[in-house]
């Protein structure tokens, strides 16, 4: 106790310098928090794979059909079959990427983790124009129960020649880690229903699950030499290969985690830089509190606790505002930009608590030095 | 004495006592460099996409997609088109008589394997003889260019360095899931170092295409343009956009989801208030160690504010040494980087622009931190000077 408020009175004896460090530190731990955050979002995704679904594409554009689906289901080794049609276009301006996924037969039973309740799969099944929207995508298109969405699809047209396609929501479902920027979901038969004759039935992908989740590469492999020589050759990945593929996201990554670790590193010798000042100021204090018995060890870990608490309390304040930003973040960032929103998890707080840790004890390790090797009657003797 | 020769003289004063203070202010130059790093690596990616995407375009060529796409992967162009659309008025002649311009294919290709293993997706191009022509900086930098009908690829000088299968004579899987064989190495300073190229006559019957993807056409002078699209866009047969090609690819880069900039700026502003912090402490422990000289100035009649201006100067130029040693950095780590994102594969760049950037940031945030102390030092009145020392 006595430790401790001799610490805090050491820390503000130079405010201006002290609230400069604590916000170095603060922002530096907000940086990390974000970073850190933002992988373990990514790292979710691969968490979340179900090892025995694959994803079955045609090989060549346009040519996939529901007619191919009893033959996929028949084949050994598949469990169930689902098929799904995307609308992909824009929303507003062409920068405004967006896509729906239009849930056709069987992807009820293929894609459990889809959170939509029985209730609201009859919703859909009965409003052809409907669709759920997850929170993140509601957020980000500013969406709620009872919004139309019309999207622009100039690679999608309806029979009647237009290109705009109008949704209306029926709800907003919770986010599910396979998806980290948001989802939106609608009804195949609109679609199908709205296309030329020509177009009915064509359909994006096959989604398939194994019966053993061992085996879903030989399934793939199956699939595909199945429909080889025929009129829509296919092209399957297991949703594991799949999500490897996807995101790109590993080299803005790798950057990212570097600039984490380069903000850490500044606040390490900023850290250790006014402690320095802060023990050689006041050398003849030190000797002072040696001579009437403290021993090193005891004065040591007196610097130790003065580096670590700003640290820590930095480290704290730091990933709460990562936390805050991180919620903020939906709504801040413009439609166009879809990035998956950083989480904040125990993990990402275990690592700032020890990025603090060691930052301290980094920054103490030069000054210790120095209090250890201090001459008690040379400091005193001094002015 | 007059002000300014006051400032010279403790300027020269600073400068030849500098060397007992560069222990005490590493701190500014490590701060700075951290925070250049930090500033420059996302301007640097950003640099990076505008010279490659802006690069690929020409004023003195022509685009035609059809009609309300967005992208390359989403215009198709029937075969049936061709005909009335190389007939159209404003293009180039080649050599051999005919219009110097070419139907060409795109495809958005994965999952590539890359050499460490992971997967990623790039663009591969049909670009044929004529397509050279008009884009003479396609240059082949090793190997041979595609002889016609056959399945032969062509990587891009950065798809080589990112894709595994990619050396000379190895085979590769594209497209329609054959094999087909790298006969070359191209390289243009672009966007299309990333991709590949084949043959767009074998591209289309392998992706069993009836349709193209763009018409590219060489203008008979950057003029021709609203010749050509007034035929085009006339003629009640054709639906297709007749677009500039450096127009184009502006669109291209305008249409990109890139993360905006304010995140990076917001981020390196508060590691600069973190580097403001590392300043004000040197700069104060920088004016105790020159108290006594400080001293003897003011007595000698000396103002304050020179000495104000010397400490200042001082912390901007430990802070411009922490910008060139981050610009180094970053240009050493991320300069000509092959990265990989989301829609293909482009170089990092970083330009000595961005080094103008670094200084600016490093000057400012010197100035902020160093000017409390300074002020400080100039409000001191003679006697407390002395008093200190």
């Amino acid at each position: 106790m006595k430790h401790l408020r001799l610490v805090w009175a050491n820390l503000w004896r130079k405010p201006i310098r002290t609230l400069f460090l604590f916000a170095s530190v603060v922002f530096g731990f907000t940086l990390w928090g974000l970073v850190l955050g933002f992988k373990a979002d990514l790292g979710r995704v691969s968490e979340s794979v179900n090892a025995a679904r694959i994803y079955t594409y045609p090989r060549f554009a346009r040519a996939l059909t529901l007619a191919q689906m009893p033959q996929v289901s028949q084949m050994h080794g598949v469990s169930q079959v689902g098929a799904l049609a995307a609308i992909g276009g824009y929303f507003q301006v062409p920068k405004n990427r967006v896509a729906i996924l239009m849930q056709g037969p069987g992807m009820r039973e293929v894609f459990p983790d889809l959170p939509l309740t029985s209730q609201q799969w009859a919703m859909l099944a009965k409003t052809r124009t409907g669709i759920f929207v997850s929170r993140l995508y509601a957020i980000r298109y500013g969406l709620e129960a009872g919004s139309r969405f019309p999207i622009i699809c100039p690679e999608v047209l309806k029979a009647d020649g237009s290109d705009v396609w109008t949704f209306e929501v029926l709800g907003v479902v919770p986010d599910i880690p396979l998806m980290p920027v948001g989802f939106a979901t609608g009804n195949f038969d609109y679609l199908d229903q709205a296309r030329p004759e020509s177009e009915r039935g064509r359909i994006q992908q096959f989604w398939v699950l194994a019966r053993d989740a061992t085996r879903t590469d030989a399934v793939a492999r199956q699939i595909d030499g199945w429909f080889a020589s025929s009129g829509s050759p296919t092209r399957s990945l297991s949703e594991k290969a799949l999500l490897a593929t996807e995101g790109g996201g590993g080299d803005a990554l790798a950057v990212l985690i570097s600039l984490a670790l380069a903000g850490m590193i500044m606040v390490a010798a900023l850290t250790a830089n006014a402690l320095r000042h802060s023990v050689r100021e006041r050398s003849t204090e030190l000797a002072v509190m040696k001579a009437i018995g403290f021993s090193n060890l005891a004065i040591v870990a007196h610097v130790l606790i003065e580096a670590a608490l700003p640290c820590l309390v930095g480290c704290f304040v730091g990933l709460s505002l990562a936390a805050g930003l991180a919620a903020m973040m939906p709504r801040l960032l413009p439609t166009s930009v879809i990035l998956p929103v950083p989480m904040i998890d125990p993990a990402v707080v275990a690592s700032g608590i020890c990025a603090a840790l060691l930052v301290a004890v980094v920054a103490v390790a030069a000054p210790a030095w120095r209090i250890a090797r201090l001459d008690v009657a040379t400091a005193l003797a001094r002015p | 004495m007059h002000p300014l020769r006051q400032i010279r003289i403790v300027g020269v004063l600073s400068l030849r006592t500098l060397h007992t203070r560069i222990r005490s202010s590493w701190v500014i130059v490590a701060a700075l460099t951290v925070v250049s790093v930090v500033l420059l690596s996302a301007l640097a990616v950003r640099e990076g996409i505008i010279l490659a995407y802006l690069g690929v375009g020409h004023a003195d060529r022509a685009i035609i997609t059809s009609m309300g796409s967005v992208r390359e992967v989403g215009s198709a162009i029937p075969g049936s088109s061709l005909g009335p659309i190389l007939d159209a008025p404003g293009i180039r002649k080649a050599p051999d008589g005919g219009p110097l311009a070419e139907a060409e294919t795109y495809e958005f290709y994965g999952p590539l394997t890359q050499r460490n293993q992971d997967t990623g997706a790039t663009g591969i191009r049909g670009i044929g003889p004529k397509g050279l022509q008009i884009s003479p900086e396609i240059r082949i930098a090793e190997g041979r260019y595609l002889r016609s009908g056959t399945r032969e690829v062509l990587a891009g000088v950065l798809a080589r360095q990112r894709f595994a299968g990619t050396e000379l004579g190895d085979r590769i899987t594209l497209l329609d899931g054959g094999q087909w064989t790298v006969v070359g190495h191209f390289s243009t300073g672009t966007f299309l170092d990333g991709e590949f190229i084949v043959d767009p006559q074998v591209m289309s019957s392998a992706l069993r295409r009836t349709t193209y993807n763009t018409v590219l056409v060489s203008l008979k002078s950057s003029e021709s343009l609203e010749d050509l699209k007034n035929a085009l866009t006339t003629n009640p047969a054709l639906s297709v956009t007749v677009e500039r090609q450096s127009d184009f690819w502006k669109r291209q880069f305008d249409n990109l989801p890139v993360a905006p900039l304010i995140l990076d700026y917001v981020v390196s502003l508060l590691l600069a208030a973190g580097a403001v912090s590392g300043i004000l402490h040197t700069m104060h422990s920088t004016v105790g160690a020159r108290a006594r000289e400080i001293a003897i100035l003011r007595t000698v009649g000396f103002g304050g504010y020179p000495v104000a201006v010397a400490i200042v100067c001082e912390a901007m130029l430990f802070a411009g040494i922490g910008a060139v040693i981050g610009t180094a950095i970053d240009w050493l780590w991320l300069n000509e980087y092959p990265m990989m994102a989301a829609y293909g594969v482009f170089r990092i760049r970083v330009t000595p622009h961005l080094l103008g950037v670094a200084l600016g940031w490093a000057l400012a945030t010197a100035l902020v931190g160093a000017i409390v102390p300074a002020v400080q030092e100039a409000r001191l009145e003679v006697v407390d000077a002395l008093g200190r020392v």
